[in-house]
Parts: structure tokens; C-alpha cells; sequence
């Protein structure tokens, strides 16, 4: 029922043909068990990729071993990948591309017709570094985009304005506030504040998103603190809370329909059974399942 | 007259990732500081301090209170004005250091009365003690010998008992 859809992967696996070291990694599973202990049953790993993203950006995922308790959802073979259910008590896993733009040109990558292989991750946000971008991203120029994630440890050097951000609302994107930032030291804190808070108020607290940014178990806090931290950015409980459930739900279906739908209207369903199977099975299974 | 109202807040302040967690002298290797119920007090203050400000560090000079900390299991029953306690409970999560060493907060129960909170705490401690002794258990089975094994038995129950008579022994 909780997500956390930011589990940060180390700057090395940002680059194309990237690499996890085991270190690294060491600190990443520690934190994925920590995360089904505080009793999130969704985490997103996140690979950082600056600039353009190449197919190449990619391959880091297959080195990534396995764990007893997590289920891959890009490793499911069967079905499409939400269907395909973790076990219970299982921890599942999504993979999430976060994509730091300064360049509107770049942006074309994150265009469904214009790079494929966006299609392959289950999250696609983007970090936008100047007005301009943003405003791209709000105004739903690269439809691949699902979360809208700025940077809260810096200085923005713009207002988040009403007339953009509202613009993201339209689109159902979700903005994202990580309070890893707000872990660090007193400076981040103080601009993590200032920034979380802007968004909380043009967003009036709609589509907000809770994410952690941790990449070592420490990183994490037990749902319910952060929904209580919520309190400082005036952010009431229930408004908090859902930017852990059910606002989280909904960024994962966003990047569902982008993804496995025709324009949001149709999905197909792969039939899972062997044919052999279903013959001996009286009844007729539906072999598509049309959704609307 | 309105009586003074106040939240009681249980939490237990966490070292190691919670899967090395092991109750009291048995805790496995790593250094980390010993605290008292004055330190945990102190370490609250600061926190106050550096999130809220003198504002914030004003609110909670008088009427907070530290009503049971144990060093074994570093579980903390604090008593806290109810004006403020979402502040107080922000200014824990937001605890990255104790005296220098990593550690992270985790609030176990919020209640009005402390009787509720003794019942989480003396839950949550069961679930530590446990959960020790199963490792323990294990440990033992593959050294072999079943004295061993009765005998962390022995230290099983011994321990359940302490820790639920200590946390019941708090005056309400």
C-alpha cells in the first residue's frame, strides 16, 4: 500500500553501459530490505541518466542481481508486468529512469516515437533545470514523461508558477518531493523547505509525491514519519498520505497506460496459458482481455 | 479549568539496518554509543534547536519528559505537550546523528495515555527478543547440542518477562 518510488542507483549506472559496483550495491539491498521492514510493499530503482538517453543506458539493468525477497517487474516473463504479481511478502520492484534536462533538444528522447527505449522502464521522470524545460515538460510536450521531479537542494532561480504546474496537474503528472534532501546538512535542509513548500502550495497538495532519494538504508524513514513531516511544508495528513498511496498508484498506472495501452483506450492481454492447456479446460478462456 | 493535555510518543532510536537488530548484550559487534534517558532528552532538545529554531526549542522546555528509555533495546516513551507534538515527532525524523554515530528514529505509537504506549512498547520489544532468539536458535542448532538450545530457551523466557515487568513498572 505505501510506495517509494526512488531508490537511488548509484552515478555509475547513470552512463551508458553502466556498472553497480558491489559496494554499492551492498547498500542498495540493504536499504530494499529496510524498505519492506518500514512495510512498503513498492520501491522504484532509479537510474539517473543526463542528457541524452541511448539504448546503451540500459544494459546496467541486466547486472543487477537478484534478491530472495524482491521481484523484479522487468524480469516477469509472463502476462505484462503489473499483472504479474509479486508473492506475498515480496517486495516489488520497478525500474525508473529520471532524466536531468537543461536542453529542450534532448527532450525528444522522451517521446514514445522518438526513442523506444523509454518504453522499457516502468517510470519516466524528468528533472528539469531551468524554466524553459519545465515549462516543456508541464505543457506535456514528451508524452513519455510520468513524474516531474526538481531538484530540492538547490536554489531554482525561478518561481514554480500556478500557470505551469497547474499544466502538469491537467496531465496527471506527479511532482515529486524526495525528503532525502532534507536528511543532508542544515544549508539543504533550509532550500529543501523553501522549495517542497513551493510546491505544496501551487500544487495545493494534488499530485504530490513522497519519495525517499535514499541510496543506503538509512536514507529511509517509516511511512507514517514522513507523513508526519508533511506538517512541516503545510501539507495536511490526508493530502500527505496520498502522496505516498494512492497519488504513487497513480504515477505507476500513468506509466502503465503510457506504456502497454493504445492512447490510453485498449490494452491486450497476452493469453499465459499453453494452448495444450486450455484445450483440456472446459471452459473457453477469453485469450484478450480488452480493457477500457 | 481545562487540564494540560499532553501525547505520549513511543519510539525506539535504530543503530544497525533493522536486520542486525539484536536486543542487549548480545548486539553484534559494531560500536555505537550507550545512552540514558538524560542523553535521549538532550539529543531531543538539539534536535529542536536545529530544525524549529529558539521558537521551537521554547515549546518543549517544560512538560516534556522522558518516561522510559532502555538502553537494551534503545525503546523511548516520551511524555510531550499535544500542541506539539508533530513538531517533536518532525525533529526526530529528521535525526541523522547521535553523538556523531548514524542512527535513524522510528515511531512506534502515538497515544493520549501512556498505557497504550507501554502495550506497543512491550510489543515491539517481544518482537526484537524474538526474533533474537530464533537467530540464536539457529545458531545453536547448527553448533549442535540441544542443551544449547534449551538453554537460550531459558534466556528466551527470562527476557520476555524482564522486559514486559520493566516497561509495566512505569508510574501512569
Amino acid at each position: 500500500m505505501f510506495y517509494d518510488l526512488n531508490i537511488q542507483l548509484p552515478d555509475s549506472a547513470g552512463k551508458p553501459g553502466g556498472h553497480i559496483s558491489s559496494q554499492d550495491w551492498a547498500q542498495i539491498a540493504q536499504a530494499l530490505e529496510q524498505a519492506r521492514h518500514f512495510g512498503y510493499e513498492t520501491v522504484a530503482l532509479n537510474q539517473v541518466v543526463h542528457g541524452k538517453l541511448t539504448p546503451a543506458h540500459l544494459k546496467v539493468w541486466s547486472t543487477i542481481p537478484q534478491l530472495p525477497f524482491a521481484h523484479y517487474t522487468w524480469e516477469a516473463t509472463t502476462g505484462n508486468r503489473l499483472t504479474s504479481k509479486p508473492k506475498r511478502g515480496q517486495l516489488q520492484v520497478l525500474r525508473r529512469l529520471t532524466n536531468v534536462l537543461s536542453e529542450g533538444a534532448h527532450g525528444h528522447a522522451l517521446t514514445s516515437n522518438g526513442n523506444p527505449s523509454v518504453l522499457d522502464y516502468d517510470l519516466v521522470a524528468v528533472r528539469p533545470e531551468n524554466e524553459k524545460i519545465l515549462f516543456a515538460a508541464c505543457n506535456g510536450s514528451w508524452d513519455s514523461v510520468d513524474i516531474i521531479s526538481l531538484d530540492m537542494a538547490v536554489r531554482w532561480g525561478f518561481f514554480a508558477k500556478h500557470k505551469t504546474i497547474g499544466l502538469a496537474l491537467q496531465h496527471q503528472y506527479a511532482l515529486e518531493i524526495s525528503y532525502g534532501e532534507a536528511l543532508a546538512d542544515s544549508a539543504s535542509r533550509r532550500q529543501w523547505v523553501s522549495n517542497a513548500s513551493s510546491i505544496v502550495r501551487v500544487t495545493k497538495g494534488r499530485n504530490v509525491l513522497w519519495t525517499s532519494a535514499a541510496s543506503r538504508p538509512f536514507g529511509l524513514r517509516a511511512p507514517y514519519d514522513i507523513v508526519n513531516l508533511g506538517g512541516i511544508l503545510q501539507l495536511n495528513g490526508d493530502l500527505s498520505k496520498r502522496a505516498m498511496t494512492s497519488n504513487a498508484r497513480a504515477a505507476v498506472m500513468h506509466g502503465y497506460t503510457r506504456r502497454e495501452t493504445l492512447r490510453a483506450v485498449a490494452a491486450v492481454e497476452e493469453a499465459v496459458e499453453d494452448m495444450a492447456e486450455e484445450e483440456e479446460a472446459e471452459p473457453q478462456r477469453k485469450k484478450q482481455k480488452v480493457a477500457a | 479549568m481545562v487540564r494540560f493535555k499532553h501525547r505520549y510518543l513511543c519510539f525506539e532510536i535504530q543503530f544497525h539496518p533493522a536486520a542486525e537488530q539484536t536486543p542487549g548484550h548480545q548486539r553484534t559487534g559494531q560500536k555505537q554509543p550507550v545512552l540514558t534517558s538524560k542523553a535521549v532528552l538532550h539529543m531531543i532538545k538539539d534536535q529542536m534547536q536545529v530544525n524549529f529554531g529558539d521558537s521551537g526549542a521554547g515549546h518543549i522546555v517544560s512538560g516534556t519528559q522522558v518516561k522510559y528509555f532502555s538502553s537494551r533495546t534503545n525503546m523511548c516513551i516520551l511524555k510531550v505537550p499535544r500542541d506539539h507534538y508533530q513538531m517533536i515527532w518532525s525533529a526526530l525524523t529528521l535525526t541523522t546523528h547521535i553523538s556523531r554515530a548514524p542512527c535513524m528514529i522510528r515511531m512506534w505509537h502515538v497515544s493520549g495515555t501512556i498505557k497504550k504506549c507501554q502495550q506497543a512498547a512491550i510489543k515491539v520489544d517481544r518482537r526484537l527478543i524474538l526474533e533474537w532468539h530464533r537467530q540464536q536458535q539457529t545458531m545453536a542448532k547448527q553448533g549442535g547440542g540441544a542443551a544449547l538450545v534449551s538453554s537460550t530457551d531459558n534466556v528466551l523466557t527470562g527476557a520476555l518477562k524482564e522486559s514486559e515487568k520493566d516497561i509495566s513498572a512505569l508510574d501512569m
